[in-house]
């Protein structure tokens, strides 16, 4: 990095506290206008922070990972599943936004048809999912193999800047920001991909891809790679449902000016995502063709390889953009959770339970009260934790399991609802998962070969064996069953209001 | 070779539109933003 660069990383830095500050000044005066940017977003800044939200940094490096230790068929492990799930929100968002006009929260709607019980287990997990510990995890990351800073110092630094925004801007900070890390990720994966193809040149990255191959690269560069199947892409795209109760795109499906602009943004959004992912992983397929050739150190890890390929071939100037934009991705990722995880708890918590009554001005400061002591928790929790995909797969269990049947239920259910059978399979869903997680990691043993909690043992004669990961295939048809046994038992179904602002 | 070949139109094309698109994005979204519309 030359002066040039880390001037670059300085001005991105201060342009983001900047329109934090800007918006601070011009902008807040509702709950809506903190949590929502007042309904407002149009088309353009929709597009941005709809894909960044989607493309965040375990996108960019998740996807040139994939690439350096799959080949091209890691197109199909993230953006091809990505995108399709992407599109169907296309689909999906207009009319979740038009079925829930006035909401602010998926927890909100969920409370609006069953109660209480179920839009707390809601805001819990949504809360749970919103932590931004894997983002500090990353900040501390990029600054050590990116800026060669120690990963104290991107933690708590990173920290400081995403939080000073947020608590000043809100959302509308954070849609500002994403929209602006949103162009410059995108010309930094686009001009990576050229540049780095175009220098190490097609017959260099075939036999560097043969060297690191160790034989015929064919299946490297095949879009199967050998390995992929119908059932493990559908595995994918269901370990990939957790976008369908995203409390951060339900947060920008609210804040979209109009329906149509939200269906326009998805199908930009997709596309962006597509062809983003494709870059991004085809820098990790060029990452593995320069380790077969000598130029990149053969002990790099899969995770470097993104930041590493661009210290080695972006030229000065553009490097420095590129990484402020990987920074920037870090960081639009965290905001965006705290903004939300503090509604979690003045919204759907503080106001719903505690004080009805509660003005803007005191859900504004209970919420920035809150997201202060997530920031700290979280940055806290991220020196301790070691395995990010461990803490990732519950997080996105509580959300799961908790939210994803009783907000659909709710929102596109049919006839008289079970306000117990909601209440019931939310409670559940959420306290399930913690059991879960909780069981297979005091009783199950840690595998060294997968890398994860396996709890083995005999059932009806057979050898099973419970994965961590497995906690939504296995809880989340529980909560389905039971939701309707429940549902199918009740006496006191009520007639549905809806999800559309009234009570059940 | 011709795998090479195939992968290297799609990542061309993607990188291209990807710069240029966020380019043209850029400049749309600071002229709607500068004019207070976003």
């Amino acid at each position: 990095m030359t002066v040039l660069d880390w001037t670059i990383v300085g001005l991105y830095v201060a342009l983001m506290l900047g329109i934090g500050y800007w918006v601070y000044r011009t902008k807040i005066k509702s709950f809506d206008d903190y949590y929502l940017a007042g309904r407002r977003l149009g088309l353009p800044v929709l597009i941005g922070t709809i894909t960044s939200t989607y493309f965040g940094l375990d996108s960019v490096l998740g996807d040139s990972e994939m690439g350096f230790t799959l080949g091209a068929s890691g197109l199909f492990a993230y953006p091809v599943v990505g995108t399709a799930m992407i599109i169907v929100l296309a689909f999906l968002g207009p009319s979740i936004k038009r079925r829930s006009a006035e909401m602010r929260t998926p927890a909100e709607i969920i409370g609006g048809v069953y109660g209480h019980p179920a839009r707390l287990a809601a805001a819990i997990g949504s809360a749970v999912y919103s932590f931004p510990l894997l983002g500090f995890m990353a900040m501390g990351f990029i600054a050590r193999v990116a800026l060669g800073l120690p990963y104290w110092t991107g933690v708590v630094f990173g920290a400081l800047i995403v939080v000073a925004y947020t608590l000043l801007g809100g959302m509308r900070a954070d849609a500002i920001t994403d929209a602006f890390q949103f162009g410059i990720i995108g010309v930094g994966v686009g001009a990576g991909a050229l540049i780095m193809w175009g220098r190490i040149g097609n017959p260099q990255i075939l036999e560097g891809l043969r060297s690191f191959v160790g034989g015929d690269p064919a299946a490297f560069l095949s879009p199967s790679g050998g390995w992929l199947t119908a059932g493990l892409f559908f595995t994918y795209a269901i370990s990939a449902i957790s976008v369908f109760c995203e409390p951060g795109l339900f947060q920008r499906i609210f804040a979209a000016r109009s329906d149509r602009t939200v269906r326009s943004a998805f199908v930009i959004g997709a596309l962006a995502y597509l062809l983003f992912g494709v870059c991004a992983t085809f820098i990790g397929v060029l990452s593995a063709a320069a380790v077969g050739q000598g130029i990149l150190p053969a002990e790099i890890h899969s995770d470097e390889v993104l930041i590493a390929a661009s210290i080695r071939y972006l030229p000065v100037g553009l490097l420095g953009l590129f990484i402020a934009g990987i920074l920037a991705a870090g960081m639009s990722t965290i905001d965006s959770q705290l903004v939300i995880a503090g509604a979690n708890i003045s919204y759907d918590a503080y106001k719903s339970v505690l004080r009805p009554q509660a003005s803007d001005a005191q859900l504004i400061r209970v919420s920035r009260i809150g997201i202060v002591a997530i920031a700290v928790v979280s940055a806290a929790l991220s020196f301790f934790f070691q395995r990010i995909m461990g803490a990732w797969v519950f997080i996105s269990g509580a959300l799961i399991n908790s939210t994803l049947f009783p907000l659909y239920v709710a929102l596109y259910g049919k006839g008289r609802v079970s306000r117990l059978a909601g209440n019931v399979a939310a409670v559940f869903g959420l306290t399930a998962t913690i059991a879960y997680y909780l069981v297979l990691t005091l009783a199950g043993g840690l595998d060294p070969d997968w890398g994860t909690y396996i709890l083995r043992f005999t059932l009806f004669g057979r050898p099973v064996a419970l994965w961590q990961e497995y906690n939504v295939f296995v809880i989340l048809p529980l909560v389905l069953i039971l939701y309707w046994v429940i549902h199918a038992a009740d006496p006191n179904k009520a007639v549905r209001a809806a999800a559309r602002g009234g009570k059940a | 070779m011709n795998a090479l070949r195939f992968w290297q139109l799609i990542v061309y094309f993607s990188a291209a539109v990807s710069v240029v698109g966020s380019v043209v994005y850029l400049v749309i979204y600071v002229r709607s933003l500068l004019r207070g519309q976003d």
